[in-house]
């Protein structure tokens, strides 16, 4: 990817405040452009047509939990680097996750510029 | 009065005379009514039994005894009938039967080709086959397992025929099924195939030891009834009708009870429990399928009752437990403003107010997300309000077997409490507060160890007497490094299903006791916590 490139990230949480919030803060870096939605379903849909370097996905969603999102990421495209953010991490959880092929869980509580920089790593 | 008027006296013996004619008409018509006309023969009907098939008819010191004879005389008190039994040698019975000197038989195998002569009436029994074997005979388990080997079978038996299709079979004929058993204790014979029912009477009768039954049933079964001459039908359907009635009012079953009731060990019939499992799963499958239709209204009713129990039990003892699931949920929603708190701040910090509409927004956010925060919080207290405290000096054992009565630990779990100087065990704090405490630990510690383990509490005075302490261990997987000091965090938790509230409001609990609440120590074998309270002396 060139460096003038934007790279694209999709957020996917069923909160909408939420959503912007965290778009406020990656758009921060100039470097990335965000999209988001609090559908799975419409997510998905994203996924196959759009190209995004990075997917953020909350964990609890009610229509559909983020580790079943996960999966079906993955079996669009098996090397998309997924983020899981959740606001309980467990060790269970994060086991989970990482089987289904998620790039790293982290907790919503993180550090704004931490997470920064673990989506910095997740696209690199 | 000794002179009576001639005429008075004729009529009076015309009377009696018209009397005595209407009795005996009376009488005749209704014997006729209820004594069926085959049966009101001058001359006894005569049924014959083999003399030597004990225990269907044999005969005792002389006379008829066995399940057939006393289900015969029975009978004919059921219909009415008067019965002569005779037994004798098997072919004389049939040659008997075939001549017509006799008008039934008692007992016989229903079998095809005797319809020639004899009509069956409805079975009274079964006739089946077993194999016998001495006691320590583990090998054999069919008529298959018997190739290669010499079978005892009493001559006639209706098994030969079957056993005569193996022709690996040696079969040895005897004249009488106790001398095929006498041959197996005598080791002639690797075993005997004989009438399982008969067999195990001459083996009670004559208290014959070390013998066992092997396998399942073996050959064909026969249906065993009683059977009249050809084409005597009326007496069939009033033998037929009278078994009717002993089958209805239980005497069939009493009378096969008395005879057959008798029964070896067996071995396990796994063939059987094999066959049986696999028909019982696909009965109970449909079943489940049904009742799973019909369940699903009970089932609702009965969540309905669980979650007013759980309520109540929440308001009695087990605040803690519950709120920790209840407030699992609030949680989740106040971590979610709190985490656009987290992201507003931050995002002031980088921005400044240069940009006064971006500022502003920013401040609302947070405005509004405090807001929120805070009625969720309220939400909560409303659940964790422990009822008053009330503090006294209370027992901590008592506490401790309260809180283990109401647990109830599974059977698996192996539980090893004692106590030391238990008079002493005593802290000045609220029962219930306690209670929550040591359940919720205890808890965590079953949990921990799933279905088998140790639970290990000890209650002691410390060295110095200053605190009373309770060391709760487990053989559960342990706490990782990294949880170690996460433990008591809010929120944190290594379950799935856990809410992160219990062991840090535990801590608060204690802490405002004055006392401790720590992880003693951990390993992949199992945990230790332990409780430390101020002693307080009971006044």
């Amino acid at each position: 990817m060139s460096k003038t490139d934007k790279a694209k990230i999709l957020l996917v949480d069923d909160n909408e405040d939420m959503c912007e919030s965290l778009t406020d803060v990656i758009t921060m870096d100039s470097a990335y452009n965000v999209s988001h939605t609090t559908n799975p379903l419409r997510a998905l849909e994203m996924i196959r047509t759009g190209e995004f370097s990075l997917i953020i996905i909350d964990y609890k969603m009610p229509t559909m939990n983020g580790i079943e999102l996960l999966k079906r990421i993955k079996q669009i495209k098996a090397d998309f680097p997924v983020l899981v953010l959740t606001a309980f991490i467990s060790d269970e959880l994060t086991e989970q996750a990482e089987k289904n092929g998620a790039r790293e869980v982290l907790s919503k509580f993180i550090r704004p510029d931490a997470l920064l920089e673990h989506i910095k790593n997740a696209i690199a | 009065m000794k002179y009576i008027p001639k005429g008075r006296s004729q009529l009076k013996i015309k009377r009696i005379f018209i009397c005595l004619s209407i009795s005996l008409i009376i009488f005749f018509v209704l014997y006729g009514f209820i004594t069926p006309d085959i049966i009101s023969a001058e001359k006894p009907l005569v049924f014959a039994g083999n003399d030597r098939f004990a225990p269907y008819s044999y005969l005792s010191d002389d006379s008829p005894d066995g399940y057939s004879v006393d289900l015969m005389k029975i009978l004919s008190a059921a219909i009415n009938a008067d019965i002569r039994i005779k037994l004798m040698p098997w072919e004389r019975c049939i040659e008997e039967l075939k001549t017509g000197k006799i008008d039934g038989l008692l007992g016989v195998p229903i079998y095809k080709e005797r319809e020639a002569y004899v009509n069956y009436s409805r079975p009274v029994a079964e006739i089946d086959f077993a194999i016998f074997v001495e006691s320590g005979n583990s090998y054999v388990n069919s008529i298959k397992s018997l190739e290669g080997t010499v079978v005892g079978v009493h001559k006639e038996s209706l098994i030969t025929e079957t056993l005569l299709k193996d022709k690996r079979i040696k079969i040895l004929e005897t004249e009488s099924v106790i001398e095929a058993l006498n041959k197996l204790k005598n080791r002639e014979v690797t075993a005997v195939i004989a009438e399982k029912n008969v067999a195990l009477y001459y083996i009670q009768q004559k208290k014959i030891e070390g013998i066992k039954i092997a396998g399942s049933p073996v050959g064909p079964v026969y249906e065993y009834a009683l059977a009249v001459r050809k084409g005597k039908t009326n007496l069939l359907k009033e033998i037929n009708r009278g078994l009717t009635i002993l089958e209805e009012n239980s005497t069939l079953k009493k009378v096969k009870r008395k005879w057959f009731g008798l029964r070896l060990v067996e071995p396990f019939p796994w063939k059987m429990v094999v066959f049986m499992t696999a028909g019982i799963s696909g009965v109970m499958l449909i079943l489940v399928g049904i009742l799973w239709v019909i369940s699903l209204n009970a089932t609702v009713k009965i969540k309905t009752g669980q979650i007013q129990q759980m309520s109540q039990k929440m308001i009695e003892k087990d605040k803690l437990a519950v709120l920790g699931k209840l407030a699992g949920q609030i949680a989740h929603e106040l971590r979610t403003p709190l985490s656009i708190i987290n992201n507003s701040v931050f995002l002031l910090h980088k921005e400044g107010s240069k940009n006064r509409e971006l500022f502003e927004k920013r401040l609302r956010i947070l405005e509004d997300k405090i807001k929120l925060t805070s009625n969720i919080l309220e939400s909560i207290l409303s659940y964790s309000r422990v009822k008053a405290e009330i503090a006294a000096t209370i027992s901590v054992k008592e506490c401790i077997e309260e809180v283990l009565k109401d647990m109830d630990i599974q059977k698996s779990i192996e539980q090893n409490i004692s106590y030391e100087k238990e008079e002493s065990l005593t802290v000045f704090m609220d029962f219930h507060q306690l209670y929550s405490v040591l359940r919720n630990v205890i808890l965590n510690s079953i949990q921990d160890m799933g279905k088998k383990g140790r639970l290990t509490i000890h209650a002691f005075l410390s060295d110095d007497n200053s605190t009373v302490n309770v060391r709760i261990c487990d053989t559960g997987r342990g706490i990782t490094e990294s949880a170690e000091n996460e433990i008591f965090n809010l929120f944190y938790t290594s379950k799935i299903t856990g809410t992160g509230l219990g062991l840090p409001i535990s801590k608060s609990i204690i802490e405002t006791n004055n006392g401790r609440i720590y992880l003693e120590k951990t390993s992949k074998k199992g945990s230790c916590f332990m409780v430390e309270l101020p002693f307080s002396q009971t006044k």
